[in-house]
């Protein structure tokens, strides 16, 4: 990779980063684990950078990039146990409500099976249509929507969401 | 869903998500994860190539008497290097691999660009690993790899050994006030010995372990006897697992044989055991617990339990290679390590700690 090809990849890292960094906040429920995976995501790309670059959507390569590492078996099976010595600070009230809403948003999120999560992200925060998101999923329009319709389905009985868009 | 229930769930989303501020892009550790990621990938495609071979070697045998079939061996390549031209500002060498040119930049900023390769910047730093005559490092795809390295300053010319016996000579080449060598080969090859010679003869040699320099040794040094010993073995997503010590020409070398990502892992002079247990590597998938741990042990401990999340204990049995015990735990579900405890052989505990402790190597 030359010089000129390097640089490219560095402007299209840093107008990536941010999209990349929240839709894996979506799929983890953690900053870090998220700001990881858009690193795994984006090394992988750097890996492979003449054939991402040549795709007809480089971004939407990285993002089927990012969804396929999460998926692994390794992430599957993460323990999400985690040493402390202390008990963590607890959040300060906020009167707005609107962080009590973000956290039950991403709870929620963070049930749903994988699949689900994934065309949750990808269908009403990135505002994908179906057959876009089956392209990016490797999935068919059909499976697209049946794991729409579960998730919705869980959503709207979620108790953190009762109050929310779904009654 | 209803066309409001669809913009609530959109508006909700991005209420959860539009909030977070990533950190600043993380380039540099994105490059080099990359590179690293090229270099297992390179690997793999040699071990393929390695294992096609030997399955196309042990075909003939297999075959009726008299079934013709054509060497299944590729043909030596014909590699050629050259010092870098003066001509070539920040060349290190230049040459021809099957007849294809080849050469390999230096730059002003420590990258390094080879025809037809991605950059690399991860040239040797300017310090050469204490006792070593070069050290190198290289970059490639499934077709070709260049090597680049950093030499002692007395150095006046390198014989490379490739797997395929090819021999090749560098003569290093000052750049920027330091001297550097490259060539250029196919990827398939791997280096097997380096021998570095100084302006009255040879000055040391190195044994190399699966392609890896770690270890080089005087020319009056006798190559070191190899001990290998297997150290740990199990079963991980209903595969078997294993990992094997080698002390010898290369130094301390193990080699992970595994349903996942493996491959060697070299060590330098790393001195006496003195702590009851030591930590030496650890693995992990990125913002996950390692799923490896290797490490060493003084001579009394006999057993050693992980406890891990979960409420399960595992127990390991360190096993000698030239006279240390060593230990190594793969387990591809990544368990969180909460403590550990080494005991004697009659059962007395001799040291315990945390998890935490082990998520450095210490070595």
């Amino acid at each position: 990779m030359d010089t000129d090809k390097d640089a490219e990849f560095s402007e299209f890292m840093q107008g990536r980063w941010p999209e990349l960094v929240r839709l894996g906040y979506g799929l983890t429920g953690d900053k870090g684990l998220a700001e990881d995976l858009a690193q795994t995501a984006l090394a992988k790309a750097y890996a492979s950078w003449p054939r991402v670059r040549s795709a007809a959507d480089p971004a939407a390569y990285v993002r089927a990039i990012m969804l396929n590492a999460n998926r692994s078996k390794f992430r599957k099976r993460r323990v999400p146990e985690q040493l402390t010595s202390a008990v963590p600070d607890r959040p300060g009230a906020d009167p707005s409500g609107s962080r009590d809403d973000r956290s039950a948003m991403i709870a929620a999120l963070q049930r749903l099976p994988h699949g689900q999560r994934c065309v949750v992200l990808l269908r009403y925060w990135m505002d994908m249509t179906e057959t876009e998101v089956a392209a990016t999923l490797g999935c068919s329009v059909g499976n697209v929507k049946s794991q729409a319709s579960r998730a919705l389905a869980k959503l709207r009985s979620s108790a953190d969401l009762a109050d929310g868009m779904v009654s | 869903m209803t066309g409001n229930e669809s913009q609530e769930l959109r508006e909700r989303l991005g209420g959860a998500l539009e909030v977070i501020e990533p950190s600043p892009a993380p380039l540099g550790a994105v490059l080099r994860q990359g590179k690293t990621i090229r270099r297992r990938r390179r690997a793999g495609i040699a071990a393929g190539v390695a294992v096609a071979v030997g399955i196309a070697a042990a075909v003939p045998s297999l075959l009726p008497h008299g079934a013709a079939l054509q060497p299944v061996s590729p043909p030596r390549p014909v590699i050629t290097v050259h010092p870098g031209r003066s001509s070539v500002p920040g060349e290190i060498a230049h040459g021809t691999v099957n007849g294809k040119p080849w050469k390999v930049v230096l730059g002003k900023d420590a990258s390094v660009r080879s025809t037809g390769l991605p950059i690399d910047a991860s040239v040797p730093g300017p310090q050469l690993s204490a006792g070593h005559d070069a050290d190198f490092s290289s970059t490639g795809n499934a077709r070709v790899t260049s090597t680049y390295g950093r030499v002692r300053r007395d150095v006046t010319s390198l014989a490379v050994t490739l797997s395929d016996e090819t021999v090749l000579t560098l003569r290093p080449v000052t750049l920027y006030g330091r001297p550097y060598v490259a060539f250029q080969a196919p990827t398939r090859l791997t280096i097997t010995k380096v021998v570095a010679y100084g302006p009255y003869g040879e000055l040391g040699y190195a044994v190399a372990f699966k392609g890896m320099v770690n270890q080089w040794l005087r020319s009056d040094q006798p190559v070191p006897p190899l001990v290998t010993a297997r150290i740990a073995t199990g079963v991980a997503d209903g595969k078997t697992w294993s990992i094997t010590g080698y002390s010898g020409p290369a130094g301390l070398c193990f080699d992970v044989v595994g349903p996942s990502e493996g491959g060697p892992s070299c060590f330098g002079d790393v001195g006496p055991v003195s702590r009851p247990v030591e930590i030496m590597e650890v693995a992990s998938d990125p913002g996950h617990p390692p799923d490896f741990y290797l490490g060493r042990v003084q001579p009394d401990v006999a057993r050693l339990e992980l406890l891990l999340a979960g409420g399960q204990a595992v127990n390991l049995r360190p096993l000698e290679l030239a006279g240390v015990k060593y230990f190594g735990y793969l387990n591809n579900a990544a368990p969180r390590l909460l403590g550990w405890a080494a005991y004697d052989a009659a059962g007395n505990q001799l040291a315990s700690g945390s998890g935490r402790q082990w998520t450095k190597p210490r070595l």
